[in-house]
């Protein structure tokens, strides 16, 4: 756990802060419910297209040492 | 079974109407046989009973009923449905509020029988946490409308109903044709000899009578709706409420003009505009010369006030 | 009023104009639309993935069913099978002459050619997963999620269980989620797990049992709409996993500091920490622009071995006459190496082998602990077949550069230690309702 926190305040927090500045601009933020037609289009769907997320996942998961990103993987594998 | 829809022959053309919305449903035509006017008839009676029935408070089959059967849960709404929440929720923020389709709630406390009953102020406070378009969740295609609230689309449906017929007997028959709903009424274009339809407007008498025309208007494009209800209103203390909630009280508007017309290209545009202007009880007026919209208006008073000459009229 | 009359007046057409604007289709959807059963979707893709070189090859066909009822009840079922053969690295650093290994069996030796890095051709696996996941509603801005997975092959099994919750603010324009993962994974090597640094065969090597590994995973997400174009999603990752992480098929080379040739113990089995603990940051973009559609993503990885990592993912769906789509992709991975790794031993450094024992807590050659940057360049290429139902095409190349590592003793240094990992990855798909 200790090494994570130190993780996290040599580079993570930065970044952090830097996601956090946005807020600042999250008054005007937001769109009303029928102002939603393009992200309602499949394009904007942020899976993109089915099961890439996961085939790709799976490859850099057992040929990198990251994980982690949009969701979880789904389940473990020998490969790591 | 539907009851046939009557039909008669005019110097143009023709006239035929139905029963539908509680309201006499009338439709003009030219350029047609008898059999087409017929057939367009059917028609327009069938979209107008079609659109009643799942769209009406008082129906159990309704889509309206089905919704609040399935209060407090996600429901998943079709298409059409969609759209008039769509429409709801735009006019909603653009009223700042004003316009609620919740708002039917308020109807369980005001009788507005000409009479002199008026609701508690702690019959109308039981009521308004039932009212606000901010409670409901409109995720479309899903509505999750809460415990005791109701929805009521009797302040579009008739307009709806209007440019709706219109619109597929257009693609029927393109020919000059108006549709009339009860007063709410869109026309497809000028008449064939490139004349207008003659539309009157109703100058309420203060007794029970044959309503007399106030004015007659030029229509060449586009609707006309009507909103306000002079034979609707409640005597509160020598003062004339008229039949307009205010959702955000709970309360009739005061100072309202008795009914106002305002002509729009589309009826469900007009039925809005007049809404929102009657909404706005004594600035109604003021209101509507400023957003440039062609109207006339019976005050509170019982005057009309004419001023669709004043405005050119949209296309 | 904060709009003018005549705004308003804009606006109130523009609702109309949207309101009226199906006529005929609403007709025939009238009749007893909104109700009956939702059909399932359906995903499927075989992605076929082959290293130059003789390396590894895959195959691996996935199916995906989701459903979401009247209710807003989704459920979803996936189940993948990968088939994987083909060579791999063991750790082992290259030589001038060749080296003999032992199968991970026992059974039989395998011969690395000279002057090229080992590569054990002995994988051959077939793995199996299966994963069924629902949500559901829970009040009206909650949605409450959960699943579970099993993955099965030869020598490796692992059972996870996940939940979630989300909440959704401001019309839906913020989302706030919470997931927790649990994983339970057994390894059963094959001919056992080797002791961790200690020689890979022969005298002094030695197997214990099976081992086990369990890992949880928490991840907070913040999805926000920006506005009507722009959809933002920022993801922490926190992980922990606690047991056997040591690769059990993997070994360093133990050469001579002058020479550069092996000797002494010659092979030592590698070995990795008991846990690591693992962030990622995420975030992520979509944004419509024009035509199509950018998402572009970076994400940060630090974990407790030492790695550090930068990934960012760029894509550019552009939309083609007909409704289909062409998708170029680049994605850059870049990562340092962890603590542990090397690419041999040292005799007399790092390694003695009069008493087969190591002043390192840890050791691992495993390139995929190594520093690396590595690249994608890929299109993506859909179609649509018939009302909702679309083909896909992914053509992608990925390709690693390792870090050339320093110090290389004697024949090291003319050797090629890292070459680079080069992979084609063909991906079909195929998406229908049923």
């Amino acid at each position: 756990m200790k090494n994570l926190l130190l993780n996290l305040r040599r580079t993570g927090a930065p970044l952090l802060l830097g996601a956090v500045a946005l807020l600042g601009g999250c008054a005007q933020m937001g769109v009303q419910p029928w102002e939603r037609d393009l992200l309602a289009q499949p394009a904007m769907a942020p899976e993109g297209v089915p099961l890439h997320g996961d085939l790709d996942d799976h490859v850099y998961f057992s040929k990198e040492a990251a994980t982690g990103g949009r969701s979880f993987g789904g389940g473990g594998c020998g490969c790591n | 079974m539907n009851p046939e829809p009557w039909l008669q022959r005019t110097t143009t053309g023709w006239r035929g109407g139905f029963d539908a919305m509680a309201s006499p449903c009338e439709l003009l035509l030219e350029g047609v046989d008898e059999a087409t006017a017929r057939a367009l008839l059917q028609r327009a009676q069938a979209e107008a009973l079609r659109i009643e029935q799942r769209f009406s408070r008082y129906r159990d089959d309704s889509v309206v009923a089905r919704l609040h059967a399935g209060r407090n849960t996600w429901q998943l709404v079709d298409e059409e449905t969609a759209l008039l929440l769509d429409f709801a929720a735009q006019c909603h923020a653009l009223s700042g509020g004003l316009f609620d389709i919740t708002s039917g709630v308020l109807r369980q406390a005001w009788r507005f029988d000409g009479g002199t009953q008026v609701p508690t102020a702690a019959a109308v406070a039981a009521l308004r946490p039932r009212v606000g378009w901010h409670l409901l969740r409109w995720q479309r295609p899903r509505l999750w409308l809460p415990e005791g609230m109701e929805l009521d689309f009797g302040g579009i449906g008739k307009e709806y109903a209007v440019d709706r017929t219109l619109a597929l007997l257009q693609a029927e028959a393109p020919v000059p044709m108006l549709v009339n709903f009860g007063g709410d009424l869109a026309c497809s274009g000028p008449r064939r000899d490139g004349s207008a339809w003659q539309v009157g407007i109703e100058q309420p008498t203060g007794t029970a009578g044959e309503p007399v025309a106030a004015a007659v208007l030029h229509l060449r494009h586009g609707a006309l709706a009507t909103s306000g209800d002079a034979r609707r209103f409640v005597w509160h203390e020598g003062r004339r409420l008229g039949h307009v909630l205010d959702p955000r009280t709970g309360w009739p508007v005061e100072g309202a003009p008795r009914s106002v017309t305002v002509a729009a290209p589309r009826c469900v545009e007009a039925g809005m505009l007049s809404t929102m202007a009657l909404l706005r009880g004594p600035g109604a007026a003021d209101w509507l010369r400023e957003a440039a919209v062609p109207h006339a208006l019976i005050g509170a008073d019982g005057t009309l006030h004419n001023h669709f000459e004043t405005h050119p009229h949209p296309t | 009023m904060q709009l003018k009359p005549t705004d308003w007046r804009a606006a109130l057409a523009g609702a109309t104009a949207s309101l009226l604007a199906p006529v005929a289709p609403i007709t025939a959807h009238a009749a007893g639309s909104g109700d009956g059963s939702t059909p399932w979707l359906v995903d499927s893709a075989v992605l076929v993935y082959s290293e130059a070189g003789g390396r590894v090859k895959a195959v691996e066909p996935a199916v995906g069913l989701k459903r979401t009822d009247a209710a807003g009840v989704s459920t979803g079922l996936k189940l993948t099978v990968d088939t994987l053969t083909g060579a791999s690295p063991n750790g082992a650093v290259a030589q001038p002459g060749v080296q003999t290994f032992t199968t991970p069996s026992g059974k039989a030796n395998w011969e690395a050619s000279a002057g090229r890095v080992p590569l054990d051709p002995s994988f051959k696996d077939t793995r199996v997963a299966l994963a069924a996941n629902q949500e559901r509603p829970w009040g009206a801005d909650t949605r409450l999620g959960y699943g579970a997975n099993f993955s099965h092959e030869y020598d490796f099994t692992s059972l996870g269980a996940n939940v979630s919750l989300a909440r959704d603010f401001d019309r839906k324009n913020t989302t706030l989620s919470l997931a927790l993962a649990l994983e339970a994974d057994q390894l059963r090597p094959v001919g056992g797990q080797p002791l961790a640094l200690k020689p890979m065969f022969g005298a002094g090597s030695g197997k214990t049992g099976n081992g086990t590994r369990n890992v949880a995973d928490l991840l907070l997400g913040w999805t926000q709409v920006v506005n009507r174009q722009w959809l933002m999603q920022l993801n922490l990752g926190l992980g922990t996993g606690s047991g056997e992480h040591t690769d059990p098929y993997k070994l360093l080379s133990v050469v001579d500091g002058g020479t550069g040739l092996v000797t002494g113990s010659r092979y030592v089995a590698e070995g990795r920490p008991d846990s690591r603990t693992r962030t990622s940051l995420f975030w992520g973009h979509k944004v419509s622009l024009g035509p199509g559609v950018l998402d572009a993503s970076y994400r940060w990885y630090g974990d407790s071995w030492g790695v550090r990592a930068h990934t960012v993912d760029l894509r550019w769906r552009h939309p083609l006459p007909g409704g289909g789509f062409v998708q170029p992709r680049w994605r850059h991975h870049v990562q340092s190496a962890a603590d542990f790794y090397r690419g041999w031993l040292v005799e007399g450094v790092d390694w003695d082998s009069a008493t087969q024992s190591t002043p390192l807590a840890h050791a691992s050659a495993d390139t995929r602990l190594g520093g690396f940057s590595a690249d994608t360049i890929g299109v993506t290429v859909g179609w649509p077949l018939a009302k909702e139902q679309m083909v896909t095409l992914r053509l992608e190349s990925y390709r690693q550069r390792q870090d050339t590592l320093a110090g290389a003793p004697g024949v090291l240094a003319s050797l090629p230690l890292t070459p680079d990992l080069k992979a084609t990855m063909l991906t079909v798909g195929w998406s229908f309702r049923w």
